[in-house]
C-alpha cells in the first residue's frame, strides 16, 4: 500500500515535472504574448517579410438613386504594402512599412432638393435628395512609410514608433510611443499609449477652385486597457481612448446645399475647428477545444464633442482546418448618429443652416445610418510561407441605422475590398 | 442623449467588473489555448489597419 502510495507520488510529480518541461519554452517566451500580453505585440523568435496587394472599389451611385453628374463612379483604390520585421537583438524588434496606394474616381459636392424651385409655403417642389458629384475624377498617390521599434522585458514591453503619410493634397507626420505591463503573475496585462499627428491639407484648385489656401490641423490621443484571464479558454479587454483634434476640421471638396431669397446656392463645409473624441472598447475571445476554433467579439462605443454616437460590433470565427488551413468568416454591424450641424441641405442659408450655430455639413459622413460588412479570409500556411486572402462587402443604408432618419443621405456608400497577402518568416 | 450615454457608460463598466469577479485562478501550464495564435487580441495588425482605414474613409467616427 505504502509502495503504491509512493508510485502514485513519484508518478504525479514526474507528470508535473514533465508538463512544466514541455511549457517551459511557452513560459520563457511568455505565455499570451497573445490574449494576455495585450494588443499586437510583434514576436522575437524570427525575421518576416510580407507583401500584399488589396483593392477598394466603391459601388457607382445606386441606379434609384438620384445623382447629377458626369460621372456615377466613385473610388476605386489599389493598395500595395511591403513589411519587414527584424529582431534586432534579443529582446528588440523593429517593423517597417511601405505602403503606395493609387485612388481615383469622382466624389459627392453637395446634396440638393430635385426640384430646386420653392412652393407657395416656401418648401421645395420636390424635396428627395440628389447628390451632385464632381465633374473630374481624382487621380492621387499615396505614400506612407512607418516604422516602429519594440523592447521586450520581463514585465511586458514597450514601443515607439513614427511615420509619414503623404499625397498630392495632404501630409501627415504621426508618432506613438505605448507599452504593455504584466501583473498578477500574468493574469493581467495593461496595455497604454500616447500619440500625436499633425496635418496639413492644400486643395487642389483643379477639385476646389475657390479655395486653394493650406490648412493644418493637429492630433493627439491617449488610451490604456486592462486585459484579464476568465478562465483557460477565455480572456477579456476593456480599453478606453482620448483623441482631441484642433485645426482645419472641414471638408475643402465638400458644399453645403441651402436657399437664400429663395434661390439655391452653395457655400463650403464648415465644421468647428476643435473636435473631443472618447471611445469604449469591450473585447472577448473564447476558445472552443470541441469546435477547433475561437470566437472573437468586440464591442466599441464612440462619443463626440460634435454630437456622434456611434455604435460598433464585431464577430468572427476563426476555425481552424487539418493542413494548416484557417477560414474566419466574419460579421462586423455599425451604426451611427448624426452630427449636431448636420442637413443633406438647409432651408435657411449657407453658415446660418442651423439655429444658434454657425456650422453646416452635408458630408454623408456626418449623417444618420447603418451599416453591416460581410467578410471571408483564408489563411494558408505552408512551411515558412504564409498567403492570406480576405473579401468583404460593406453596405450601408439608413434603415440599418439605430436612430430615426428625417431624410435620407442618397450619397451613402457600399464597397467591396479584397486583400491577398504573402508572408515569409526566415 | 446625455442619459443614453451615461447609461451605456454605466453598462460597459458593470460588464467589465462583473468579468473580472467571475474569473477563476488559470495556472500558467493551463495558458495553452490562451496562447494561440487565434486567441490573439489582433491577429492581422497590418490587414486591420487596411480595414479601419476603409471605415474612417466612409464613416463619421
Amino acid at each position: 500500500m505504502l509502495i503504491t502510495k509512493k508510485q502514485n507520488y513519484l508518478k504525479r510529480k514526474t507528470l508535473k515535472k514533465t508538463a512544466l518541461l514541455a511549457l517551459l519554452p511557452l513560459l520563457l517566451l511568455g505565455v499570451g504574448e497573445s490574449s494576455v500580453a495585450g494588443f499586437s505585440e510583434p514576436s522575437l523568435d524570427h525575421r518576416i517579410v510580407g507583401f500584399q496587394m488589396s483593392a477598394y472599389d466603391e459601388s457607382s451611385l445606386r441606379a434609384s438613386g438620384n445623382a447629377q453628374s458626369n460621372d456615377r463612379d466613385r473610388y476605386s483604390k489599389n493598395i500595395s504594402q511591403f513589411y519587414l520585421s527584424l529582431p534586432v537583438t534579443e529582446k528588440m524588434i523593429v517593423e517597417s512599412t511601405i505602403v503606395s496606394e493609387s485612388i481615383s474616381g469622382a466624389f459627392p459636392i453637395y446634396i440638393q432638393p430635385t426640384d430646386i424651385r420653392l412652393d407657395s409655403a416656401g418648401e421645395p417642389i420636390n424635396p428627395d435628395p440628389l447628390v451632385v458629384m464632381s465633374s473630374v475624377t481624382e487621380e492621387d498617390v499615396r505614400r506612407k512609410l512607418s516604422t516602429r521599434t519594440t523592447y521586450f522585458h520581463d514585465s511586458g514591453s514597450v514601443f515607439g514608433s513614427a511615420g509619414i503619410s503623404k499625397e498630392d493634397d495632404y501630409r501627415s507626420i504621426f508618432a506613438e510611443v505605448g507599452g504593455v505591463l504584466h501583473f498578477n503573475k500574468r493574469a493581467n496585462a495593461i496595455d497604454f499609449g500616447f500619440g500625436g499627428s499633425s496635418d496639413n491639407v492644400t486643395p487642389l484648385a483643379e477639385n476646389n477652385p475657390s479655395s486653394a489656401a493650406s490648412h493644418g490641423r493637429e492630433s493627439l490621443s491617449a488610451y490604456a486597457g486592462v486585459s484579464q484571464i476568465i478562465d483557460r479558454n477565455s480572456t477579456v479587454h476593456f480599453g478606453l481612448s482620448f483623441t482631441w483634434e484642433n485645426g482645419f476640421l472641414s471638408d475643402p471638396y465638400q458644399f453645403v446645399g441651402s436657399y437664400s431669397d429663395d434661390i439655391f446656392i452653395q457655400t463650403p463645409d464648415s465644421r468647428p475647428d476643435e473636435r473631443a473624441q472618447l471611445v469604449w472598447n469591450l473585447s472577448y475571445r473564447l476558445f472552443l477545444p470541441a469546435r477547433s476554433g475561437a470566437l472573437h467579439a468586440d464591442y466599441r462605443l464612440y462619443q463626440d464633442n460634435w454630437d456622434v454616437v456611434s455604435h460598433t460590433l464585431d464577430v468572427s470565427w476563426n476555425h481552424s482546418l487539418p493542413n494548416n488551413w484557417q477560414i474566419i468568416p466574419g460579421l462586423r454591424y455599425y451604426s451611427q448618429s448624426e452630427a449636431d450641424f448636420y442637413d443633406p441641405y438647409f432651408l435657411v442659408s449657407g453658415n446660418d443652416g442651423l439655429e444658434g450655430s454657425s456650422y453646416s455639413s452635408s458630408d454623408f459622413r456626418l449623417s444618420p445610418y447603418g451599416v453591416i460588412s460581410l467578410r471571408f479570409k483564408v489563411i494558408k500556411d505552408i512551411e515558412n510561407w504564409r498567403i492570406t486572402l480576405l473579401a468583404e462587402n460593406y453596405d450601408s443604408d439608413q434603415d440599418l441605422g439605430l436612430g430615426n432618419v428625417k431624410t435620407v443621405n442618397p450619397a451613402l456608400v457600399d464597397f467591396t475590398f479584397f486583400s491577398i497577402g504573402v508572408d515569409h518568416k526566415f | 442623449m446625455e442619459i443614453r450615454g451615461f447609461l451605456l457608460r454605466c453598462i460597459s463598466v458593470i460588464l467589465v467588473l462583473l468579468t473580472l469577479t467571475a474569473c477563476v485562478q488559470v495556472k500558467p501550464w493551463q495558458r495553452g489555448n490562451l496562447a494561440r495564435e487565434d486567441m490573439k487580441w489582433n491577429t492581422d495588425p497590418r490587414l486591420s489597419i487596411l480595414r479601419e482605414q476603409n471605415y474612417r474613409s466612409t464613416e463619421g467616427s
